[in-house]
């Protein structure tokens, strides 16, 4: 049929003129180096920040607890890079140890949702019927709560600890993935191949795990990765309200809060507030450059 | 017009796709010219450039992909230098298009009556009214019924038949010099195919509308075009009148095309004559002649140098320096060569007692009807199929889209469960089969699946995919991968392929990996549903001879699954007609295929293209649609296409007759044998 102007869908032939094309690739190469280098400044930033964090103990930096009342709300200096706070503590030095607590916290929430998240959705998408229908519903019930006034309400009901934070995380965190786990393997398991794998006499259980979620996993661990970041955010926030790491242990959530009230000392709360911006704001990078580079239509307009 | 002003004339055209640091020609230097009412025909494979030979023409290159060189005249017009503006105002109204696939290419949220004007009203040709009328005659031309309903209906309402009918109306509207056609009957049924042929031809008769097709068909070419333009690797390799370069091809790529396709001619024993390998993908082009490493003819010199397009002895251009010395020998010439090695020519049958007998199978698919509280429809796929399948023999299974063969495969695999009916395969009812004794019942009955690349677990590796059967059934690893070797080996491919990934191989090289994995557990029964169909032409034949080669060596029983009658009357020993969830006849396959007895069966028949010019008059196209599977007629289902229909019909179905023979067929009046 006849194309409109400009090409209309997307279908066998898209059309702008030829034109237009002889000035795309030079755009395709501008974009195409942009994508490199948030790419390469996202990583930048997770790498170093990892380091640090391994590194620390070999720094020889002032104990990250241990109080020194006489040095209390320095500013910053050559003595203390970041200042201290209300008790003489070194605000470089917790902010570095409190990436200790942090980073490993938020891997762990996104790991054991993720987990619990594909299995409960790779079943209920196998298996079809009843199983789907009561797994969805009960899905849909935790996704009806306030992500954060349900975990608050878990971390509050099992006491302020680091590990409960993580729990009362990781109980609103499975969800989406158990969302996508769902949706792939239902596609997935009319596909030839699976088909095919059953005609071969392969057993149930061998064709969810060796067949389809092989070829489900990737595009998982890929939102996975994107993940960490919201949940290090997330897990700031649980312990900005105190329900997170208890208070001598250095984390990036209470720091904030406790610098919170002393706001003229503005080091003692900035600088562990930039520590969780700069690291977000990597995973966040990190994840629209994966994410472009996965995305077929994304990638081919360009 | 006279010759030396042509509609339109192609120069010296090259398309030129950019990725990532490189460019490749995918279109290497295409010319041609094409007059006011002629009908140029452009065939190739997949690859071979022609669809982007006529986007370029039309100005409607994907992104990335630009004319590196050449020019096209419309008209004495350069397109090329055309504005965007200019050439939008020419798209349309000079120069329409009909796509392969009208599902994508018709708007989905617009009525068709809308779509069909459009045309007019953006090239400011008519007023709203006046488009109304323009568009109810045009759906009216392509023979569209009651053109008033359809106007206001919206595409997915349409069959496929129909939307094509409502592209070409779209096309038509506007009273276009030219229209190009890319694989408009590809996606259609065999008898509706016959249908959009004939409007093509009606229309290019009585309006004088020139019209570019393009095909991997070389039956749809011979039905439609007067000049036709083969085309391999980029290039156009053979030039000429449609019928002479039919009957005297004067390319070795057209000569083995020809030669690889099932003719009526050849004996059901032999062989039909592959061409060797793939066709090269435009990033590796084979130095020299493209077609060298699978040419017969090849010598010295088509290694080195790619051969001109030149005027030959016969009268048609090639591309070829062999024939532009002497003219090549007729088609087939050479063909006995090909004759199949005595006493393996047919598998043998055993008429005894048979290893399937499907009875009464009924299967019926509900749809969920939208509104609440009300019960869907069901869709009517099997309404009880009888068959026997002896030990050693072949049965074809025929029919058009919907007609239930991919379900019966299915349900005779017991990959979907059976409403009724049964199946009893090695004298055991397996419809009641559960859990593990159905797990164990696959071992003997393996499947072949259509498209290749859907039926491979893209994450596995090609050993791991054939040695899955053997795997599953316990068979230890350290003897499943010397068995592997061999299948690959068996199939054609040879070991060394097990390393690779299913991505890494050719569609051609993938189906041999399907038949391998169905291979492997030497099962007694094989079901091949369309197993060539997603497949390139000149590879097609080379998974015919190889399941046929396999059919001798290892007395397959096979249910090959098909709607190429053609294809199936040479690879089967019987041939089992199906039509909407029934089996209308069921017969040997050279009786059932040269003394049909169903009306049906007699319009599939007839409906194959052969090559040559056809008989007036000679061809049975049935009018309409395939009726709904969701409200099968009355009657025999037949009676509302059949051209032999009478009142009877409508009211009584008939039964398959005479009972017990082994050619049956079902209709009261029956075509005479």
């Amino acid at each position: 049929m006849i194309q409109p102007e400009e090409g209309g869908t997307r279908g066998a032939v898209a059309g702008p003129v030829s034109k237009v094309l002889a000035r795309l690739p030079t755009a395709h190469r501008v974009l195409g180096r942009l994508r490199g280098v948030e790419l390469a400044v996202a990583l930048f930033i997770i790498v170093l920040f990892a380091a640090l964090i391994v590194l620390v103990p070999l720094l020889g930096l002032p104990d990250p607890i241990h109080q020194h009342l006489e040095n209390r709300l320095l500013p910053p200096g050559t003595d203390h890079l970041f200042g201290t706070d209300q008790l003489g503590r070194d605000v470089f030095s917790r902010v570095l140890f409190g990436g200790r607590t942090s980073l490993p916290a938020a891997i762990a929430v996104v790991a054991i949702g993720f987990t619990v998240g594909t299995l409960v959705g790779a079943v209920a998408g196998f298996l079809g019927g009843a199983v789907d229908q009561v797994l969805s519903r009960v899905t849909d019930m935790f996704f009806a709560f306030p992500v954060l006034v349900l975990a608050m309400a878990v971390a509050a009901a099992l006491g302020a600890s680091l590990v409960n934070g993580v729990v009362a995380l990781a109980v609103v965190w499975w969800m989406s993935y158990m969302r996508v786990s769902r949706g792939m393997v239902l596609d997935l398991k009319n596909r030839d191949y699976v088909v095919a794998s059953r005609a071969a006499g392969r057993r149930r259980s061998g064709i969810l795990a060796r067949v389809i979620m092989p070829n489900v996993l990737p595009a998982l661990l890929v939102m996975a990765a994107l993940d960490v970041g919201r949940a290090v955010l997330m897990f700031a926030m649980l312990s900005f309200l105190g329900l997170g790491a208890k208070p001598p242990e250095p984390e990036w959530g209470s720091m904030v809060a406790n610098g919170a009230t002393v706001m003229e000392q503005w080091w003692v709360s900035t600088f562990p507030g930039l520590a969780i911006l700069v690291l977000v704001f990597a995973f966040n990078l990190l994840g629209d450059s994966i994410r472009d580079a996965l995305d077929p239509w994304v990638r081919g307009r360009r | 017009m006279p010759a030396s002003n042509p509609l339109l004339e192609v120069q010296d055209l090259h398309v030129t796709i950019d990725s990532v640091g490189s460019a490749r020609e995918a279109v290497r230097g295409v010319s041609f010219r094409i007059a006011a009412g002629e009908v140029l025909g452009i065939v190739g494979e997949s690859g071979s450039g022609k669809t982007l030979t006529v986007s370029a023409i039309a100005g409607l290159l994907p992104p990335g992909v630009r004319v590196g060189g050449g020019s096209v005249h419309f008209r004495g017009e350069d397109l090329r230098a055309a504005s965007r503006h200019r050439l939008s105002e020419i798209r349309g109204r000079e120069i329409a298009m009909v796509f392969q696939d009208s599902l994508t290419s018709l708007n989905p949220v617009m009525r068709i009556g809308v779509q069909v004007q459009e045309p007019l009203l953006l090239h400011r040709m008519a007023r709203s009214g006046e488009a109304r009328i323009a568009a109810k005659e045009r759906l009216h031309s392509v023979g569209i019924p009651d053109p008033d309903r359809a106007m206001s209906r919206y595409p997915h309402e349409f069959s496929g038949g129909m939307r094509q009918r409502a592209m070409i109306a779209t096309a038509l509207i506007a009273s276009p010099a030219l229209i190009i056609a890319d694989e408009p009957t590809t996606a259609l049924d065999v008898t509706v195919q016959a249908q959009i042929l004939d409007i093509c031809k009606r229309l290019n008769r009585e309006l004088d509308v020139a019209l570019i097709v393009i095909s991997h068909d070389l039956g749809v070419m011979s039905e439609l075009a007067t000049t036709l333009a083969v085309m391999y690797a980029g290039r156009i390799v053979e030039f000429g009148p449609t019928q002479q370069l039919l009957a005297m091809p004067q390319n070795p790529y057209t000569k083995a095309l020809l030669e690889s396709m099932p003719r009526a001619s050849l004996a059901r024993t032999d062989d039909l004559k592959a061409i060797l390998g793939e066709p090269p993908s435009p990033e590796a082009l084979p130095p020299g002649c493209p077609f060298h490493p699978r040419c017969p003819l090849a010598e010295e010199r088509c290694r080195l140098e790619e051969p001109p397009l030149l005027t030959v002895a016969a009268g048609s251009e090639s591309a070829c320096w062999v024939a532009q010395r002497q003219p090549l020998p007729p088609v087939g010439s050479d063909v006995a060569l090909h004759r199949a090695p005595e006493g393996l020519a047919a598998p043998r049958v055993d008429l005894g007692e048979p290893l399937l007998r499907v009875r009464e199978l009924v299967k019926h698919f509900q749809i969920p009807s939208g509104t609440p509280f009300r019960r869907g429809g069901a869709v009517h796929a099997l309404d009880g199929v009888s068959l026997d399948v002896h030990p050693g023999e072949t049965l074809g299974i025929v029919g058009e889209s919907g007609c239930g063969k991919s379900t019966l495969a299915r349900c005779i695999l017991r990959l979907i469960n059976v409403d009724s009916g049964s199946i009893i395969f090695r004298a055991r009812d397996v419809t009641t089969l559960r859990g593990e004794e159905l797990r164990l019942l696959r071992r003997h009955m393996q499947p072949v699946f259509q498209d290749p690349y859907a039926s491979l677990n893209p994450s596995a590796r090609i050993e791991d995919a054939v040695a899955e059967p053997l795997l599953a059934h316990g068979v230890p690893k350290r003897e499943a991968l010397p068995r592997v070797a061999e299948v690959l080996e068996l199939v054609g491919l040879g070991a060394r392929y097990g390393r690779r990934f299913p991505h890494q191989m050719s569609g051609g090289q993938r189906q041999r990996v399907g038949i391998a994995r169905a291979l492997v557990l030497e099962p007694e029964l094989i079901v091949a549903d369309e197993p060539i169909s997603s497949l390139d032409v000149s590879v097609q034949a080379q998974i015919i001879n190889l399941l046929r080669d396999l059919q001798r060596r290892l007395d397959l029983t096979l249910i090959f699954i098909s709607h190429d009658v053609r294809l199936v009357r040479h690879l089967s020993t019987s041939i089992a007609v199906m039509f909407l969830g029934k089996v209308v006849e069921h017969g040997p396959s050279d009786e059932v295929y040269s003394r049909p007895r169903h009306p049906y069966t007699g319009a599939l028949v007839s409906a194959v293209l052969s090559l040559g010019p056809v008989a007036n008059g000679g061809r049975i196209i049935l009018s309409g649609d395939p009726p709904s599977p969701l409200r099968p007629p009355s009657g025999c289902r037949f009676h509302t296409r059949c051209p032999r229909a009478q009142e009877l019909c409508a009211e009584v179905e008939p039964s398959r007759e005479p009972v017990g023979a082994s050619h049956n067929w079902a209709c009261h009046f029956p075509l005479e044998g």
